[in-house]
């Protein structure tokens, strides 16, 4: 709200006062559409939970997510051509594997600073195209950002390098003179700590204040762009992309097409990375941060404090029971995902099922209570 | 037509900026202040826009026409759902087809609204700016080029992508595919939109509403024998009108096409379809009672808003692209309509994005739309807001 202290505006000017108050009300004109438009009617206090949301979730996912990424860079660093050991593969596998897990928190906050760097799809667009990522390490270099390198970027990437033979073979291709392979490795590892760091950064020096200053929740208001990204990524990158494409429940003929599984050349991480996606989709549900403090202010609250009625803890309470047995359900699943969902393609439909729930839930019912718009389906008309 | 005194309420941008003596500022008025700096919403005018685009001489014979731009606009309408229909591999455009629609040149048209489209004089190319020249090349160059590429789609196959002109499927909506160039660039944009830039837009700023076509009679009826009860004056105004819509009653209808569609699709933020409207309706009833002062200031007000419009525009679909950067598709499609959002700034009278500007607008983008990063997608955006005046909206845009 604009204050208009016409005191202190004349004090140093020699102009008169109606020009001034006049002044003020043409900008209360300009900046007077109300922001809170939401169906809702509640005390619940948007502003404390962006803060909340900012401080404890967003920014300390992308500080643990950029951490790890610089961790593995640091051991890629260290390395040299020649010498490299099949314990060096292994110690870069864990460090691969660290970030990829801390990955599916942060990837949930897929607005802001995250779009204007198109953090997600440079991080972990999958499948990953093998021949790019060859003929890059003879080429000796490799720009990502690109459109046209987003297939032979971040997590995808790197597990193939690291995993397209044994721990030994690994090395030795590391080691091959000619091969380009570890400072190509190295330079997809740079990348991505690079543009983790930016964002981060971005969060730290002035997006952070801008989160919390917008508290209303219309279109490109704070909650607007958290809860259409928390949705949008659910539904596309963690239900559809982790679990529903590799298992063909996505298709009329539900054929599955195991190549499309999440880090399929490690094998034994698919299910881990769902898994812990779906714990992830819980933590910002529940706005528990990294420490897991199940008082902390979250969009179960918000729906509480609705009151007693079928959109409000009712729906919370849904929310709460689907979250529970889709956790349950993921436990079915067992790693090589790849080849779970040929063989118990069934189970796999079934767990699938259970995201789907979810995304009913937390997509049409929680949006509408809140009174907060799904814009990610924007369909201008053409 | 009456004549009354009314009360308009101007919040001009001039409000912003100068806080001295308050007043009327607007010179077409009639209590015009000459001292004053600050306008203080007290502006009185000898003219009242009516509420629909309907004007009557005194026998009460409508003298508002624009049959010609209705015809071209349907035209348009036409070529473009023609052109879509190769979003569907296996679609081959007709190149001949294409360039007949153009020229209006022995094309049979659905006209369902029977204008008479078949046949007539009225054509899209020849109110092309540059008539024959640059930009009816650069269209018809664009025809060939989709035409080509779709002739090689087949059926049930989306093979377009990196080097490779096809239909590209987006992944992220199932629902969205389009013929797209071996650089992304999606033709049926470039053409669609395009022509808004270079024949609608243009034909509004540059022709009707300047000096060429306003600067002229006002007096006489131009032939009521022949049902011309208009003044020439009144009728150019018309045809500019026809241009932006053919609705009368704009922004209430005629929000399904075209700059009228993109000015609505903008309106909560920009506000352009209204002050367009408002300010047709007034500069039309202004010229009916010859108070050209009221206008002009009306011909100002389309013109910048015309260029807010295009620029917001603009703006909104490289937010897009950088919000869809992974979808092929989708980023590519955003990425043209933005590019021919842009390429219309140069053609609005007194811009300030002219050729020189949107070239290097262009340059910073690049050709190949596989080849683009967020940052040179947010470094054109942010560019063309401080050019246009719009920084402070565009991340709502």
């Amino acid at each position: 709200m604009i204050v208009n202290n016409n005191t202190t505006l004349n004090a140093g000017l020699p102009f008169g006062g109606p020009a001034f108050a006049f002044f003020g009300f043409a900008l209360l004109v300009l900046s007077g559409c109300d922001p809170d438009k939401g169906t809702e009617s509640t005390d619940f206090d948007r502003s404390a939970y962006l803060i909340h949301t900012a401080d404890e979730l967003i920014v300390p996912s992308y500080e643990e997510f950029a951490s790890d990424a610089s961790n593995l860079y640091d051991v890629f660093v260290g390395l040299e051509s020649g010498t490299v050991t099949s314990e060096n593969v292994i110690a870069l596998r864990e460090g691969l594997r660290t970030a990829n897990i801390s990955w599916q928190q942060a990837q949930l906050f897929d607005f802001g600073p995250a779009i204007t760097r198109a953090l997600l799809v440079t991080t972990n667009t999958y499948p990953t195209d093998t021949s790019e990522i060859v003929a890059a390490c003879f080429a000796g270099s490799w720009t990502g950002g690109l459109p046209a390198t987003l297939n032979s970027s971040g997590l995808p990437a790197m597990d193939w390098m690291l995993f397209k033979g044994d721990e030994t073979e690994v090395a030795d291709w590391f080691n091959e003179s000619g091969s380009g392979a570890l400072a190509h490795a190295l330079r997809l590892a740079e990348f991505m700590r690079n543009e983790a760091d930016a964002v981060l950064n971005s969060w730290n020096t002035d997006y952070r204040d801008e989160f919390v200053a917008s508290t209303g929740t219309e279109m490109g208001s704070s909650m607007g762009e958290f809860l259409n990204a928390f949705n949008r990524v659910f539904e596309g990158n963690i239900r559809k992309q982790k679990l529903g494409l590799p298992n063909g429940a996505m298709t009329f003929s539900q054929t599955p097409q195991p190549s499309l599984v999440e880090a399929p050349y490690a094998g034994n991480w698919s299910v881990d990375l769902l898994a812990e996606s779906l714990r992830a989709a819980a933590r910002a549900y529940f706005g528990d941060g990294e420490n897991g403090s199940t008082q902390a202010l979250g969009l179960d609250d918000y729906l509480k404090s609705l009151g007693n009625v079928e959109f409000g803890e009712g729906l919370h309470e849904d929310i709460s029971a689907q979250l529970a047995s889709a956790q349950t359900a993921v436990l079915l699943l067992e790693d090589p995902l790849a080849e779970f969902v040929v063989n118990q393609q069934a189970t796999s439909l079934e767990v699938y099922a259970e995201l789907q729930a979810l995304v009913v839930l937390w997509k049409v019912d929680m949006m509408s209570s809140l009174g907060v718009l799904i814009t990610y389906f924007d369909n201008d008309g053409d | 037509m009456n004549i009354k005194h009314f009360f308009l309420l101007l919040l001009s941008s001039a409000l912003l900026t100068a806080c001295n003596r308050e007043g009327c500022t607007d010179s077409a008025a009639t209590n015009y202040s000459e001292n004053a700096d600050t306008d203080d919403g007290t502006c009185e005018y000898d003219v009242d826009a009516p509420a629909t685009y309907a004007f009557t001489d005194a026998s009460g014979n409508s003298t508002v026409s624009y049959n010609g731009q209705r015809q071209r606009l349907n035209m348009l309408s036409e070529m473009t759902t023609y052109l879509k229909s190769s979003n569907t591999p296996g679609t081959a455009l007709d190149a001949n087809t294409l360039l007949a629609m153009f020229a209006n040149d022995g094309y049979t048209w659905d006209d369902s609204e029977d204008l008479g489209m078949t046949g007539s004089s009225k054509q899209l190319k020849s109110k092309t700016v540059g008539g024959e020249l640059l930009y009816t090349d650069m269209f018809e160059g664009y025809m060939n080029g989709i035409a080509e590429a779709s002739a090689l789609t087949v059926e049930g196959q989306t093979d377009g992508g990196i080097g490779q002109a096809g239909v590209v499927l987006s992944t992220t909506n199932p629902a969205k595919q389009y013929l797209q160039s071996a650089q992304g660039q999606e033709w049926t944009q470039l053409i669609e939109k395009g022509l808004m830039g270079a024949c609608f837009i243009y034909n509004i700023s540059s022709v009707y509403l300047a000096s060429g076509k306003m600067d002229v009679d006002n007096s006489s009826s131009v032939d009521p024998a022949n049902g011309k009860y208009y003044t020439e004056m009144e009728h150019h105004w018309d045809e500019g009108y026809g241009y932006f819509t053919d609705a009368v009653d704009y922004p209430a209808n005629g929000t399904n096409r075209f700059w009228g569609k993109y000015a609505d699709s903008r309106e909560a933020v920009l506000g352009s379809a209204t002050k367009i409207g408002n300010a047709f309706r007034l500069g039309r009833a202004a010229i009916s009672n010859d108070v050209l002062s009221v206008r002009d200031a009306q011909i100002a007000i389309i013109n910048s808003e015309l260029e807010r419009l295009a620029a917001g525009t603009a703006i909104h679909y490289l937010n897009d692209a950088v919000a869809d950067f992974g979808d092929d598709a989708l980023r590519n499609h955003e990425l043209s309509e933005a590019k021919a959002f842009i390429q219309a700034l140069q053609f609005i009278a007194g811009t300030s994005v002219p050729s020189a500007e949107v070239e290097h607008l262009m340059e910073d983008l690049g050709e190949d739309y596989y080849a683009v990063t967020t940052a040179s997608i947010i470094e054109v955006r942010d560019e063309l807001a401080a050019l246009t005046g719009l920084t402070n909206v565009a991340d709502e845009l």
